[in-house]
């Protein structure tokens, strides 16, 4: 927690400041200066029977109330100030982050938690520091500065007094740590239980069609009682903790009578002076009644906080890039060199794969699923370095390129098309111009889609492009690979939902769109690659052949197998 | 007024759902009753107390044996006062965890009852805030806004009465600035509720900007959008920072307000008290007695304040969620006859069906046709022709509007629902897996399957070999989000899914298009042996796969256009005709 707020309040650090010396005056003025006059008016005003005290008194609290209010508007403004910007570039830091990863790490955390440590424990740790900024940071001062006055006026009381309370907060504190992994595990079980609710309203129709209602309820009583178990045991620590406090500190005040009592017997101390006192340790007692308060937000705030930390503190595990090399022109000119690539401790899920894709011609990749294909798509973006080999970028090696320069290469259609919530015109591209969006849009058939929606390209896109069909969205996300200006494109597998008639079209209008770019294409069908200047055969991560349709149709096995499977589909005469 | 009642409503279903523990709410009720009225006398013996001293002082006999009786009456005032807090935490987390653990347990119930309309018709996140984020909201407003709402009041209404017990014109100062404060601080928080809506209106702005780069993280990065992401982001975490300081400044006002109001009293009770002290009508110890009061009583009007919303925010929340229990269901089923599984043969009739997904924009006019049992059926036709409604109805995930839909002679409306569906196998376009072990995600299609069981079925859909090269086999823990599988290889779980279920009519919704063609026709093959004397319906785009099918349903606008055989649609010379010289020119 506390290494967040070094981290990440930077310049609001003088309103926390700012916050403080109001504070501090707030309370100066209350205990030093308003306080006391009680005191004066029952010494000098009624055991002297003078009106005129009293009136002047009256007179001084005003005046010390007018600071007070004051004061305490500043300090709301400061305070928000400062809760308000930590809380803004915490977020933004978070948001940074998880941009940043590669899909290999962001795969690691999963997007939903993700998203919960930018949203969710943010927020928790924004209640947090507004508590801290308003409650927390007083209350310190508050105990002090009374503590001290005491001591002044009576040290005996004091000593009786500050035995009993550093023994309570030292009894609150500890109780207060353990409690703190309880709350660890029930926020897991929540996590569980939310996850569990997500599956099943996404998969309703499986659950239905395979009869399971019972089987998945059932799961989620378990999960729901597990979380009740848990929230139980986690709330039975702290339950009792305040209310022993609060009897043990209200205790020694009435032990503090007695031994008042007996001073005033011995002329230690006036019943005026004792008054004061007690009016001290009785807003004393109120300010630790806050205390549970803060048992309740502390530990989520904490837990926050972690979960928070470890995010921000993760240690990407690629791009160990000391050098930046860019070049100005792209040329497009890919090089695998005896590439071999596992994902963090598996087996090689590549191995020995070396071509290279030249621009203005079509490189085309086939294989059977678990063949390593989208790897290699993602090896060649930089996404993950490779184990060992080289992957080279017109002649610049992808572990000492820049990674913008990189990423400015390369345009990708991924397998699953991905839409974002907004128009269609803004999910095709923000940069290009209409004119572009518009060729884009007819090479890959989305035109015709386009033409039965009144708002065209202001069409709005729901959530995941719920309201478009599967076919629709694979044209979308067609239309915004080849919108992006770079030299090398892929499409993986981005033809597979289309029907036969749209796919053969929108592969030659891409095609002619492209010319002279390095086009990229993964495949399941010969049908779509055939064509291909240079097809490259994967198995198990291995290249089983590489050259044109014909050559390897004549040489490559695996290559046979294929056409011969798909033959027998096609030309079943 | 209306508004009211439905409050009142919701209040009245939340004490039936505490069920037994609903005692324990008026044991709560009654408890705090007792400690407030106690803690509002502890000034009351104080005032003894300091009476006493005063006596002490001017009589000059210190008798401690008095003393000590009234400081054990206030010992055991604050031992009730503070300590019965315990029973009160203890039992408002029992309580709320009970109602929460009964609530969620009552949606996940319902969540198998709402009809298939509502979950495609609800935003996700909508359905899954109310069964997650409201439920947290509505526990904590019982544990913590409850005992203080409360409690809160209790105290103070405890308070008033012992003051005007001590001291008629002392007592008016706070009987008259209570209320005051009261309203000022509603004032406040009305402002600032309203600047708080807005926080958050803006706050799920923001949220679903966040999840949405998340969830397309590659395409962000490929497409280096993340520039233009944070840019996107920058703007709304600037205005909210611009909201969040105005909602807290706003609200920040409450606590200096009621702080000011206290003062004024205090001086007041000062300025009053000190004239009457001189008077001799106030004793000093009813004094001492009043400025307790006078510090007590700030702490219960400014968190009564603060309590009032969270309250209204918990109830809005268990609003929410009833609304959600209360959504319409599927309708309870009478089923006149039953389909034993062995028994079914796996025809399935369309007579004149009619359907639309809403009454007013019909899709099916007039359909008829019959698959035979063993027939394949491939259902084909453009993007978005509306394919798989067909599944919809054959599962009965909506109803027919008009019309016949037969199983085996049988009009599926006179079944069960899970009776039909025990007949089909399907593999959806979309995958779906949840968060547990490869075998329990293929065992899913049949719970009580075996081991052997389940690794014959990813024999035969050819998940084998992919699953046995993971770290922990068959035990590998996998979730939709985790992506250490391909989407062929989640494809091909289902497909296993569904070989386990043994079903007597497939459906295979675009099934193989993840999965390579090198695999899709293994996988084809298997099924085909599996299938035999079964029927099956493929919805595919690629000719091939369907060019052995005995029918051919193709489908376009939502609409059956032609049913029959490929040689005898080629003949016709209609959509499929034109569709496969398409496809084939490109041989």
């Amino acid at each position: 927690m506390l290494s967040l707020y070094r981290k990440y309040l930077g310049h609001y650090t003088s309103f926390v400041i700012a916050t403080f010396i109001t504070t501090c005056i707030i309370y100066f003025v209350q205990l030093c200066l308003l306080l006391p006059e009680s005191k004066r008016i029952i010494d000098k005003g009624v055991n002297l029977q003078n009106t005129d005290v009293i009136w002047h008194s009256g007179m001084m609290m005003v005046i010390f109330t007018v600071i007070i209010g004051i004061c305490n508007l500043m300090n709301a403004y400061f305070s928000s100030k400062a809760a308000a910007g930590f809380t803004c570039s915490v977020r933004k830091a978070c948001f940074t982050k998880a941009n940043s990863l590669s899909p290999q790490d962001f795969a690691k955390f999963g997007e939903s938690t993700l998203l919960n440590r930018t949203m969710a424990d943010v927020a928790n740790i924004t209640v947090v520091t507004i508590n801290a900024l308003r409650l927390w940071m007083a209350i310190p001062i508050l105990i002090v500065t009374e503590l001290f006055i005491i001591a002044l006026n009576n040290v005996y009381i004091f000593m009786v007094l500050a035995f009993f309370f550093i023994l309570t907060v030292v009894f609150l504190v500890v109780f207060m740590a353990k409690s703190r992994k309880n709350f660890e595990y029930l926020q897991q079980k929540l996590d569980k239980i939310n996850l569990n609710m997500r599956e099943r309203i996404v998969g309703v129709r499986h659950i239905r069609a395979f009869g399971n209602e019972g089987l998945v309820y059932e799961k989620s009583v378990h999960g729901n009682e597990e979380v009740y178990d848990e929230a139980i045991s986690a709330n039975r620590k702290i339950n009792f903790l305040s209310p022993v406090a609060m009897v043990v500190m209200n205790w020694v005040v009435v032990l503090i009578y007695i031994l008042g009592t007996q001073q005033i017997k011995e002329g230690m101390a006036s019943i005026s002076q004792l008054l004061l006192i007690f009016q001290y340790i009785s807003s004393f007692i109120l300010s630790l009644m806050t205390i549970p308060f803060l048992i309740n937000v502390l530990p989520k705030g904490m837990v926050s906080a972690r979960r928070i930390n470890e995010l921000l503190s993760f240690e990407p595990t690629k791009y160990e890039t000391t050098e930046h090399i860019k070049k100005d022109t792209t040329i497009g000119k890919v090089e695998f060199r005896n590439v071999v690539f596992g994902y963090s401790g598996a087996l090689d899920v590549i191995a020995d794969i070396s071509f290279t894709a030249q621009p203005g011609k079509t490189t085309a990749f086939i294989g059977t699923t678990g063949s390593g294909k989208t790897t290699v798509m993602n090896l060649m973006q930089g996404l993950y370095l490779p184990t060992f080999g080289d992957i080279l970028i017109d002649d610049v090696s992808i572990r000492n390129a820049d990674e913008e320069w990189l990423r400015s290469c390369f345009s990708y259609g991924t397998q699953r098309p991905m839409i974002f919530q907004d128009t269609v015109k803004n999910n095709i591209s923000r940069t290009a111009s209409d004119e572009r969006i518009r060729q884009a849009c007819d090479a890959s058939c989305f035109s015709e889609i386009l033409a039965q929606k009144n708002e065209g390209l202001a069409f709005q896109l729901a959530q995941g492009g719920m309201n478009l069909s599967g076919g629709q969205r694979q044209r979308l996300s067609l239309a915004r690979t080849a919108a992006r200006e770079a030299q090398i494109y892929i499409f993986d597998d981005t033809f597979s939902a289309l029907d036969a008639q749209t796919e053969k079209k929108s592969r030659k209008a891409i095609h002619d769109m492209l010319k002279g770019k390095t086009i990229i294409m993964v495949a399941q069908k010969i049908n779509t690659i055939r064509d291909a200047d240079h097809i490259i055969v994967l198995e198990k991560g291995r290249i089983a052949g590489q050259g044109k349709h014909d050559d390897l149709l004549k040489s490559c096995k695996v290559y046979q197998e294929i056409y011969q499977t798909q033959c027998y589909l096609d030309k079943k005469e | 007024m209306k508004k009211k009642s439905k409050q009142k409503n919701i209040i009245s279903r939340l004490f039936v759902d505490m069920g037994k523990y609903q005692n324990r709410f008026w044991a709560v009720f009654a408890v705090i009753v007792v400690i407030k009225f106690c803690l509002a006398a502890a000034p009351i013996a104080v005032s003894w107390i300091t009476d006493t001293m005063q006596q002490f002082v001017t009589s000059g006999n210190y008798d401690f044996g008095y003393l000590l009786t009234e400081c054990a009456v206030l010992a055991v005032l604050y031992l009730i006062g503070y300590g019965a807090d315990g029973f009160i935490n203890r039992s408002l987390v029992l309580i709320s965890q009970n109602l929460s653990l009964r609530l969620r347990n009552k949606a996940g119930h319902k969540l198998n009852r709402l009809t298939i309309h509502y979950s495609d018709n609800h935003p996700l996140g909508d359905i899954q805030s109310r069964v997650t984020t409201d439920m947290l909201n509505l526990s904590n407003g019982i544990e913590s806004t409850l005992p203080s709402l409360l409690g809160q009041a209790v105290l103070m209404a405890a308070i008033a009465v012992m003051m005007l017990f001590t001291n008629i014109w002392l007592a008016l100062i706070y009987i008259i600035a209570m209320p005051v404060t009261f309203i000022g601080l509603r004032t406040i928080a009305k402002r600032t509720n309203k600047i708080f809506k807005n926080t958050n209106k803006h706050l799920g702005k923001m949220n679903s900007l966040v999840s949405d780069t998340y969830s397309n993280h590659t395409v962000v990065k490929a497409y280096s959008c993340v520039d233009e992401k944070e840019k996107e982001f920058d703007e709304l975490n600037r205005e909210f920072e611009k909201l969040f300081v105005r909602s807290r400044f706003t609200s920040g006002f409450m606590r200096p307000f009621s702080d000011l109001m206290a003062k004024i009293s205090y001086i007041l009770l000062c300025l009053v008290g000190g004239f009457l002290m001189i008077k001799g009508t106030l004793t000093l110890g009813e004094f001492t007695a009043f400025l307790f009061y006078g510090n007590m009583i700030g702490v219960p009007i400014s968190e009564l304040s603060v309590a009032f919303n969270n309250f209204q925010d918990s109830l809005s929340s268990a609003s929410r969620i009833y609304e959600f229990l209360d959504e319409d269901e599927e309708p309870e089923e009478t089923p006149q006859q039953t389909l034993s599984l062995n028994e079914i043969k796996g025809k399935v009739a369309f007579e004149n069906v009619k359907f639309g997904y809403t009454p007013e924009k019909v899709l099916m006019e007039d359909v008829s046709f019959t698959a035979n049992p063993g027939n394949t059926m491939a259902i084909v036709g453009p993007s978005g022709a509306g394919k798989t409604t067909l599944i919809n109805l054959l599962m009965r995930f909506y109803d027919i509007q008009g019309g016949t839909i037969r199983l085996d002679d049988i009009d599926i409306k006179e079944l069960s629902k899970h009776n039909l569906r025990s007949a089909f196998g399907m593999v959806l376009q979309e995958t779906w897996i949840f968060d547990g072990t490869i075998a329990e995600n293929i065992a899913f299609g049949k719970p009580n399957a075996t081991r052997e069981e389940v690794i014959k079925a990813a024999k035969l859909a050819y998940c084998d070999s992919f699953i046995e090269r993971l770290p922990n086999g068959y035990d590998t823990y996998i979730s939709n989000e985790n992506s250490a599988l391909s989407a062929g290889e989640k494809q091909l779980l289902s497909i296993a899914r569904a070989i386990i279920a043994n079903p007597k009519v497939l459906i295979l919704d675009e099934a193989t298009s993840q999965v390579d063609t090198k695999t899709e026709e293994v996988i084809t093959k298997a099924m085909q042996a599996m299938m035999k004397g079964r029927t099956s319906f493929i919805i595919a785009h690629r000719l091939y796969t369907i060019r052995n099918a005995d029918k051919i349903i193709f489908m376009k606008d939502g609409d059956i256009k032609e049913v029959g055989s490929h040689e005898e649609l080629l003949e016709k010379q209609g959509y499929y005709a034109a569709m496969y010289a398409s496809g084939i020119s490109a041989e």
